[in-house]
C-alpha cells in the first residue's frame, strides 16, 4: 500500500515537471515564432492554457500530498489538543466532501464534452475536464489518510502528530 | 438569493477559524449555496476548471519559477550584499540595506511570501550576527516583504488584472512609484527607530568595495531590466515576459554564477509546480465562489445600496480602505481579493474610479493585511525565520505600519501616483 502510494506520487510528480516545461516551451514558442520568425503560431495559445488546467491540478494534488495548502490554524491552536485533533478531523472530511463533489460533477463534465473539439487542436474538451475527476480522487485520497491520522490521534486523547 | 449568499458566505467566514484548507472551505460553500438555489452542480467542475483556462493568469506559474530559480542561484545573497554596500553606513545599515534589498528583489519576485522566505533568511541571519533581536530583524523584513507584489512583477496584481479585467501591463506599471515611495517611507521610520534605540552601524566601505559589490550582483540587477524593457515596450505580453524572464534566470544561475545546476531544476520546477497548485486551488474555487455571487445579484443590490448612500468616490475609496484593511486583518490575501473584486470593482467603475489606482489600493490594503494579525502569512513566515513568537513579532512589527499607511493613504487621495507611468508609457485613453 504504501509503495503503491510513493510510486503514484513518483507518477504524479514526473506528469507535473512534463507538463510544466511542455508549457513553458509553448509559451516560449510563441514568442520565438511570432517576434523572431515572424509566423505566429495558432495553437500555442491553446495548448498552454490547457497545459496550465492540467499544472493546476497537480499542483493541487501535490500540495495535499505534502499539506501544505492554505489553512487559518492560529484559532485553532489555542485549543487543547483533543479539540485540535476533532477539528482536523473535521476539516479532512470536508476536504473528503468538496473531492467527492468534484469526482462525481467532474466525472459528468468530461463525459459530457467527450465529442466536443477544441478550437485549434481539435483534441476532446473532455479530456481536459479528465484531470478534474482523477486530481479530485487523489486529494481525496490522501484528505482519507488525513483523517484516519486525526482521527486517531483524537482517540488516543490529541497526542500530537 | 441574497440572503442566502450572505448567510453562506457568514457560515464560510466562521468556518475558516476552524483550520481547514481555505480553498476547501471556499468550495464547499460555493457547492452549498449552487445546492439550496437549485442551480445544477455541473457549473462547479466547469468554473473550478476554466478559472485556469487563461493566458494571463498563466504568468503566475512562470513567474513563480523564476523567482524560485533566482533563489536557488545565490542571487539573494548577492543582492543583500550591494544593498549593504550601497546603505550599510547609515544608522540601524543592515535594516536598511534590508528594505532596499527588498526594493531590488521586488523587480524579480511578484509575491511577499517568497521575498520573507528567501531573501529574509539571508537578511535575518545576517541582522540577528551583527547583535539586532529577533523581533527587529522579523520586522523589518516582513514590512519591506509587502513592497514585493507592488513593483512588478506581481502576482496579486496577475489575479487582479485577471479578475477585475484590468490590464495587467498597467497595473504593473502603476505599482513602480508606490513601491518606491514604501521603501522611502519604511528608510525613514528605520532611520527614526535606529537614532532612539542605538542600533548598529558601520563605517563607509569606500567606492572600490560599492563598485565590487555592484559588479558581482550586476546580471542580477539586469534581471528586471530584461523584464521590464520587453513588457512596457510593448514587445511581450506579460506572461511571454515571464518566459523570457525565465531563460535569463536560468542562465544566469547557470552560466554566469554558476551555482545552479541542471540536475537541481526537476526539484526547483517541483516546488513551482506546487506553489502554482497552492494559488491556483484559491483562484479556482474564489471564481466558483466569484460565479455564485453574481448568480445571486449581491453586486448589483450591494451598489444600488453603497451609491445611495455616496455619490462621491473619494468617500467610496475611504469605505473600501477600511473594509480591506479589516478583512485583509482576518483572511488570506488572495481569497479576500477574489471573492471582493466581483462586488467592489463595479461600484468604482460606475464612480468613475481609474480601475488602474483602484487595483493598486486592493492590492496595497490586503498586502498590509499580510503583516496583521491574526492571519498574516507573511508575518507568520517571518516569526518562524527568525525564531520569534508570532504574538511578539505582530507587536513588533506595529510601528513599520505607519510609513505603509502613510502611502496607502496618499494613493487612495491622489490618483496621479498611480496613473501617471501607465497613462504616459503605455498612452492610455484618459
Amino acid at each position: 500500500m504504501t509503495r503503491f502510494a510513493a510510486m503514484a506520487a513518483r507518477v504524479v510528480d514526473v506528469l507535473a515537471i512534463a507538463l510544466f516545461v511542455a508549457m513553458f516551451a509553448c509559451v516560449l514558442a510563441q514568442v520565438v515564432f511570432r517576434y523572431f520568425l515572424g509566423s505566429p503560431l495558432t495553437w500555442s495559445d491553446e495548448l498552454a492554457r490547457y497545459l496550465f488546467v492540467w499544472c493546476a491540478f497537480l499542483g493541487w494534488v501535490i500540495a495535499a500530498r505534502r499539506r501544505s495548502h492554505l489553512a487559518v490554524t492560529m484559532g485553532r491552536e489555542r485549543l487543547g489538543a483533543r479539540a485540535q485533533a476533532a477539528l482536523k478531523v473535521a476539516g479532512a472530511l470536508a476536504a473528503v466532501a468538496f473531492a467527492g463533489v468534484l469526482v462525481f460533477y467532474g466525472t459528468r463534465i468530461a463525459e459530457r464534452n467527450w465529442d466536443v473539439e477544441t478550437t485549434a487542436l481539435a483534441f476532446p474538451v473532455g479530456v481536459v475536464y479528465a484531470i478534474v475527476p482523477l486530481a479530485a480522487l487523489a486529494v481525496g485520497l490522501y484528505a482519507v489518510a488525513d483523517a484516519a491520522a486525526a482521527w486517531s490521534a483524537w482517540r488516543m486523547g490529541g497526542a500530537r502528530r | 438569493m441574497i440572503t442566502l449568499m450572505l448567510a453562506v458566505l457568514g457560515a464560510w467566514f466562521l468556518s475558516l477559524f476552524a483550520g481547514p484548507a481555505i480553498y476547501v472551505a471556499m468550495g464547499l460553500a460555493g457547492f452549498a449555496f449552487l445546492a439550496i438555489a437549485g442551480i445544477p452542480g455541473i457549473v462547479i467542475p466547469q468554473k473550478v476548471a476554466m478559472a485556469a483556462n487563461s493566458f494571463p493568469l498563466l504568468a503566475a506559474p512562470l513567474f513563480i519559477l523564476m523567482g524560485n530559480l533566482m533563489n536557488a542561484s545565490g542571487i539573494s545573497y548577492r543582492i543583500f550584499e550591494f544593498a549593504k554596500a550601497i546603505v550599510g553606513w547609515m544608522r540601524g545599515g543592515l535594516a536598511q540595506a534590508n528594505i532596499v534589498g527588498s526594493v531590488i528583489f521586488a523587480g524579480m519576485s511578484g509575491s511577499a511570501v517568497a521575498d520573507a522566505a528567501g531573501l529574509g533568511t539571508v537578511e535575518i541571519e545576517a541582522m540577528k550576527r551583527e547583535g539586532y533581536d529577533g523581533e527587529t530583524a522579523g520586522a523589518v523584513t516582513a514590512a519591506s516583504a509587502t513592497i514585493g507584489p507592488i513593483i512588478p512583477p506581481s502576482l496579486p496584481m496577475i489575479v487582479y488584472g485577471v479578475a477585475a479585467e484590468t490590464s495587467i501591463g498597467a497595473l504593473f506599471l502603476a505599482g513602480v512609484i508606490p513601491g518606491l515611495l514604501m521603501a522611502g517611507a519604511l528608510m525613514l521610520m528605520v532611520r527614526h527607530l535606529a537614532i532612539r534605540r542605538n542600533m548598529p552601524r558601520h563605517p563607509f566601505e569606500g567606492g572600490r568595495v560599492l563598485w565590487l559589490a555592484f559588479r558581482r550582483a550586476f546580471w542580477a540587477l539586469m534581471a528586471p531590466v530584461v523584464l521590464f524593457g520587453g513588457l512596457f515596450s510593448g514587445v511581450f505580453t506579460p506572461t511571454e515576459a515571464a518566459a523570457v524572464a525565465v531563460v535569463y534566470a536560468l542562465g544566469l544561475g547557470m552560466f554566469v554564477y554558476r551555482e545552479f545546476r541542471l540536475a537541481d531544476l526537476p526539484k526547483v520546477i517541483l516546488d513551482a509546480v506546487e506553489t502554482t497548485g497552492v494559488v491556483m486551488a484559491l483562484v479556482m474555487t474564489a471564481s466558483l465562489l466569484g460565479y455564485c455571487i453574481s448568480v445571486s445579484r449581491l453586486p448589483q443590490e450591494f451598489g444600488a445600496w453603497l451609491t445611495g448612500l455616496t455619490q462621491n468616490p473619494l468617500v467610496y475609496l475611504l469605505i473600501v480602505n477600511v473594509l480591506l484593511l479589516v478583512v485583509g486583518c482576518f483572511m488570506e490575501a488572495l481569497a479576500a481579493m477574489l471573492v471582493l473584486i466581483p462586488i467592489l470593482v463595479p461600484v468604482a467603475v460606475k464612480l468613475g474610479i481609474d480601475p488602474v489606482q483602484f487595483g493598486l489600493v486592493f492590492v496595497l490594503n490586503l498586502m498590509i493585511g499580510t503583516i496583521t494579525p491574526p492571519v498574516g502569512v507573511v508575518l507568520y513566515v517571518t516569526a518562524k525565520v527568525a525564531n520569534v513568537p508570532f504574538e511578539r513579532m505582530a507587536h513588533a512589527v506595529l510601528p513599520y505600519l505607519v510609513p505603509l499607511f502613510a502611502v496607502l493613504a496618499l494613493i487612495t487621495l491622489w490618483p496621479a501616483v498611480t496613473t501617471v507611468l501607465p497613462d504616459l508609457l503605455l498612452r492610455r485613453a484618459p
